[in-house]
């Protein structure tokens, strides 16, 4: 067990986000959460990263380390992508190799850029290696391909998985396309004010494009969908 | 250059219709001398006049030093000591609003007449732009990129020079282009009240003497001193900013 939720309550105020969460993720799974706008998805992440203390109840990790990967590249535009990527070991981490990271996400060719000089697709990969460098055993994924045009989107996707499956971490990720969530996971956590459901995806690894077509692919967004209810994702 | 050059155009053409409206009409020289006057007040005094400059340009750099230093000091306090900041912005606020034309006799009184209290003057002035725009800057870091901060551990000072100071630094850099020209505004308005010294003084002394060319030589010169102060931040901020600019 990595992640291990114990009636998590979050309340802002008097308003409560969300209501005794109870939940578990695996060592080495990859976990999608999905939801409507304000029901606490970003709190939940935010949470298990140790960022934001539960109102009550708590989120155990262990003594595992988590990696943020957020919504915006969150790149400092005075330096380059190398010293981006290199910015967790300033800050006292113990990282693996500079150069490693900008191979796995294919940007050596780029590493002495600016940011700015950088399409959104590329800054996302180096907020993925800056997260990565650490070798966290946890990623906290916050919608990160939401502002991606779609062809980036379906390649960062392939991408993840094929870096998720290299480095065995768990992913915790938080999204608003149900089929970004069936294609990628192994479970789903629904999130509404209701509380919260899960849905498994039954899948096989590796992930290929071809699955999107397949009647199992239809059958889990359709279920994802009737679990949002009126909800919209 | 080709931006530079329909400036310059109109500028040499107000100063040919300046030259002849003056002379066509017979306006005395007193109240408005011929550009022609004022060239030639400036080549005779050069030497004089180039030594006054410099003490308007060593008060004006010298003041917005220490006007600036303050305001970078004073933001970083009030950004990490709220009590700090609830107590003394008001006050900074209050001398900001207090006219230094009106405070320049105390100053004079408590700095003497040398070239401290034109210091105290302009770093006056220019402090508040710089004090401002750093808070300004410091609060402007978006929460995400704190909160990737504090993912990886960083302690309060790592946040400090690594996210919020850069992070500020054009928001600072616009504060220091303000405050540089104010500087000069603050240096002049301390030689108004005290001395014969620098171009303030210059001005004043020309004004008795209705020596009006000498006058006009000496605002020249000030309005030069402003522009190249600017400009040295100017300068400086592109070479610091490159990555900001290159966004633009």
């Amino acid at each position: 067990m990595v992640i291990h939720a114990k009636q998590a309550t979050k309340a802002f105020g008097t308003s409560p986000v969300f209501d005794n969460l109870s939940f578990r993720i695996k060592k080495g799974e990859f976990v999608s959460i999905i939801g409507p706008s304000g029901c606490g998805k970003t709190s939940l992440l935010r949470m298990i990263g140790g960022l934001l203390p539960p109102t009550s109840g708590k989120i155990d990790v262990g003594h595992h380390t988590c990696g943020f990967v957020f919504q915006q590249p969150v790149l400092l535009p005075w330096r380059t992508i190398q010293d981006n990527i290199r910015l967790p070991k300033e800050l006292g981490k113990d990282i693996q190799a500079v150069e490693d990271m900008l191979s796995l996400v294919q940007l050596d060719h780029v590493k002495d850029r600016l940011p700015h000089q950088l399409s959104g697709g590329m800054q996302q990969r180096v907020n993925l290696a800056r997260a990565l460098i650490t070798k966290p055993s946890i990623l906290l994924m916050d919608e990160p391909f939401s502002s991606l045009d779609e062809i980036t989107r379906e390649n960062m996707q392939d991408e993840l998985i094929r870096i998720w499956q290299a480095s065995k971490n768990t992913v915790a990720f938080v999204t608003h396309s149900i089929p970004e969530a069936v294609y990628l996971s192994d479970r789903v956590f629904v999130l509404t004010a209701e509380g919260m459901t899960e849905i498994g995806v039954p899948l096989a690894r590796p992930r290929t494009r071809k699955m999107k077509q397949s009647k199992s692919f239809h059958h889990t967004v359709n279920r994802l969908q009737r679990a949002l209810g009126g909800h919209h994702a | 250059m080709r931006k530079h050059l329909p400036p310059a155009i109109l500028i040499l053409l107000m100063v040919g219709v300046w030259e002849l409206f003056v002379r066509i009409l017979g306006v005395p020289v007193y109240l408005f001398p011929p550009p022609s006057l004022v060239a030639q007040a400036l080549w005779e005094n050069a030497a004089r006049l180039a030594g006054h400059f410099g003490t308007t340009m060593l008060e004006s750099v010298l003041g917005f030093g220490l006007g600036s230093g303050l305001g970078l000091v004073l933001a970083t306090l009030f950004f990490h000591v709220r009590a700090v900041k609830e107590s003394t912005y008001p006050i900074a606020i209050g001398i900001q609003s207090t006219p230094t034309i009106a405070v320049a006799p105390l100053l004079i009184l408590w700095f003497g007449n040398g070239i401290m209290t034109k210091v105290v003057a302009a770093a006056l002035l220019s402090f508040f732009p710089v004090l401002v725009n750093c808070m300004k800057g410091f609060n402007a870091v978006p929460p995400e990129a704190v909160d990737l901060f504090k993912s990886l551990g960083s302690g309060k000072t790592q946040l400090f020079l690594k996210l919020r100071f850069p992070h500020a630094l054009p928001y600072l850099f616009s504060g220091l282009k303000v405050g540089a020209s104010l500087a000069v505004v603050g240096a002049i308005v301390g030689e108004f009240t005290g001395g014969d010294k620098g171009l303030g003084g210059i001005i004043v002394t020309s004004g008795f003497l209705l020596e009006t060319p000498t006058m006009f030589a000496a605002i020249l010169l000030a309005s030069l001193g402003g522009i190249s102060l600017l400009g040295v931040v100017a300068l400086l901020e592109k070479r610091v900013l490159h990555w900001h600019h290159a966004r633009d």
